[in-house]
C-alpha cells in the first residue's frame, strides 16, 4: 500500500476540487465529450466568424467593420447591444427591490436568475459599447482621468460602472455559496440591502440618462418620439423590459435546466410569472398614455398620417397596447403561458422602441439612410451568444435557479 | 405664436384631458385586470 505525501493529498484535493467546481464533478476528457451538444456547434461558428471581425475591428477600426458615418456616429451596437441591453437587464434592479426592499419574498426564487441576468446584460452592454469607442483601456478615463461633467456620457458612464459593482455584489452570495466560502457570504448578504438600494438609485437615473441623451439632438430625433418625456418613457419602458425579460429568460431556464428545478417548483414558478404578468400589464397601461401624453404635448397630431406616423403607431398599438391586453387576458385566464406569449411580445416591443429611437427615426430628414454592415450583425450576435454561454456557465455551476440547502435566503439575513 | 391662454387651453387642455381620460380608462383596467374568478364553494 502506498502512503502518499503532503504534497501529493494537497495536489489531489487541488484537482478533485477544480473538476467538481469547473467541470462538474467530471474528468477533463468526459467534461469536452459532454460539449459536443448542437447548440455549441453552432455557437462555435458563430464564434469562428465572430472573433476575426472582432479583430479586425480593433485593428482597422470603424471603417473597416461599419457603415457608421459622420451623419450615423451611432448604429446597431448601440441601438441594439447598448440601448437594448441596458433595457432589458433592468429586471434584476426590479425584482431585486420587490424582493429585498418591498419584502415580496415570494417572487425571491427568481431574484438570482434576474440578478445574473442584469449583471451580465450590463457586462455585455460595456463590451458592446468597447466595440464602438475602440480603445477599451480607455474605459476608466471619465473615472480616473477626464471627468467632462458637463456631458450626459459622464453621467452615463458612471451609473454603468457604479451598478455593475452593485449587481456583482448583489451576486456574491452565490458565488461564495459555490466555493463554499461562508463568512464571505456572511458578509455579502449583509450588504445585499444597501446594494439594492444604491442600484435602485443608480438604474433609475440612468435608464433616464440614456434617453436623456437623445434630449441633445432635438432637430434629429423624428418628432414623434422626440419629447421633453424621453428620459421618463425609457425608464418606464426599461422596468416593463426587465419585467418580460425576466419572464422570458426564466422560462427559457426552467426548460434548459429542468433537472436543477422540481415539479413543485414549476407550478409555483407559473403563479410567480402570472403576478409578473400583472404588474407588466400595469405599467404597460402607464406607459401607453404617457405616450399619447408625450404626443399631444408636441401638437404632432398631424405627423400621424405620415408613413413614419403610422410606422409610430404600430409601435405604440401593435407593441405596447396590444402586449398589454395579452398581458391582461393572459392573468385574467391564470394562464401562465399566454403570460410568456406576451413577455416575448413585450420585449420585442422594447428592442424596436430602441431600434426606432436610434436608427429609424434618428436623422429621419435626411436622404441618406444608414443600414448596418454584416460584420455589425455579427459582432451583435457574438456578444449575445457569448452571454447565453456564460450565463449557462454560471447557472450549471453556482446555486441560481436552486437554494443551496445549507444556506438560509438572503431576505432572512439581510 | 401661442398666447398663455391658447397654450392652456389647446396644447396643457390636451395633456389634462389625455390624462384625466386615462385615470378614468384605468379604474375600469384595474377592475377587469385585478377581478378574481369566482370559485364555486365546495
Amino acid at each position: 500500500m502506498t502512503v502518499m505525501t503532503r504534497e501529493q493529498r494537497e495536489q489531489m484535493a487541488f484537482r478533485t476540487w477544480v473538476a467538481d467546481k469547473l467541470f462538474l464533478g467530471m474528468s477533463f476528457g468526459d467534461y469536452v465529450k459532454k460539449q459536443i451538444t448542437p447548440f455549441n456547434i453552432i455557437a462555435a461558428l458563430i464564434l469562428a466568424v465572430g472573433i476575426p471581425v472582432t479583430f479586425v475591428r480593433f485593428t482597422q477600426g470603424l471603417a473597416a467593420t461599419t457603415h457608421l458615418t459622420d451623419n450615423y456616429p451611432w448604429g446597431l451596437w448601440i441601438g441594439v447591444d447598448v440601448l437594448c441591453g441596458v433595457a432589458l437587464a433592468a429586471g434584476g434592479f426590479t425584482l431585486g427591490s420587490a424582493v429585498y426592499l418591498f419584502g415580496m419574498k415570494e417572487y425571491h426564487a427568481i431574484v438570482r436568475p434576474a440578478v445574473l441576468t442584469g449583471f451580465l446584460g450590463y457586462f455585455f452592454v460595456v463590451v458592446g459599447l468597447c466595440f464602438d469607442l475602440g480603445r477599451p483601456w480607455r474605459l476608466p478615463y471619465p473615472m480616473l482621468v477626464s471627468y467632462g461633467t458637463t456631458s450626459v456620457m459622464f453621467l452615463v458612464g458612471w451609473h454603468v460602472a457604479l451598478y455593475l459593482t452593485c449587481q456583482f455584489v448583489e451576486f456574491c452570495p452565490a458565488i461564495f455559496e459555490w466555493l463554499g466560502w461562508k463568512n464571505f457570504r456572511k458578509w455579502a448578504v449583509r450588504l445585499t440591502i444597501g446594494a439594492t438600494v444604491f442600484g435602485v438609485i443608480l438604474s433609475t437615473l440612468h435608464q433616464s440618462a440614456l434617453g436623456a441623451l437623445f434630449l441633445l439632438a432635438p432637430g434629429k430625433l423624428h418628432p414623434l418620439w422626440y419629447t421633453s418625456f424621453i428620459p421618463v418613457f425609457f425608464l418606464v419602458s426599461a422596468i416593463i423590459g426587465g419585467i418580460s425579460m425576466v419572464i422570458f429568460e426564466s422560462m427559457l431556464s426552467h426548460r434548459v435546466f429542468s433537472n436543477q428545478i422540481n415539479h413543485q417548483d414549476h407550478n409555483h414558478f407559473d403563479k410567480l410569472t402570472i403576478g409578473l404578468g400583472k404588474a407588466a400589464a400595469t405599467i404597460l397601461f402607464g406607459y401607453f398614455c404617457l405616450k399619447w401624453v408625450g404626443v399631444a404635448h408636441g401638437q404632432h397630431w398631424d405627423l400621424l398620417n405620415t408613413p413614419l406616423g403610422r410606422w409610430f403607431l404600430v409601435e405604440v398599438i401593435g407593441f405596447v397596447l396590444f402586449p398589454c391586453l395579452l398581458f391582461v387576458w393572459a392573468v385574467r385566464r391564470e394562464s401562465a403561458a399566454w403570460a410568456r406569449v406576451a413577455a416575448i411580445w413585450t420585449v420585442l416591443g422594447i428592442i424596436l422602441n430602441r431600434v426606432n429611437v436610434s436608427m429609424v427615426a434618428f436623422n429621419w430628414n435626411l436622404p441618406d439612410r444608414y443600414f448596418p454592415k454584416w460584420t455589425e450583425f455579427v459582432v451583435t450576435i457574438t456578444i449575445i451568444t457569448v452571454f447565453i454561454l456564460t450565463f449557462r456557465w454560471i447557472v450549471n455551476r453556482m446555486p441560481v435557479l436552486w437554494e443551496h440547502p445549507e444556506y438560509p435566503p438572503e431576505y432572512e439575513q439581510a | 405664436m401661442h398666447t398663455l391662454h391658447d397654450f392652456m387651453l389647446v396644447t396643457k387642455g390636451q395633456e389634462y384631458l389625455i390624462a384625466v381620460t386615462f385615470l378614468l380608462l384605468f379604474c375600469i383596467f384595474w377592475a377587469v385586470l385585478d377581478k378574481k374568478k369566482k370559485r364555486h364553494a365546495d
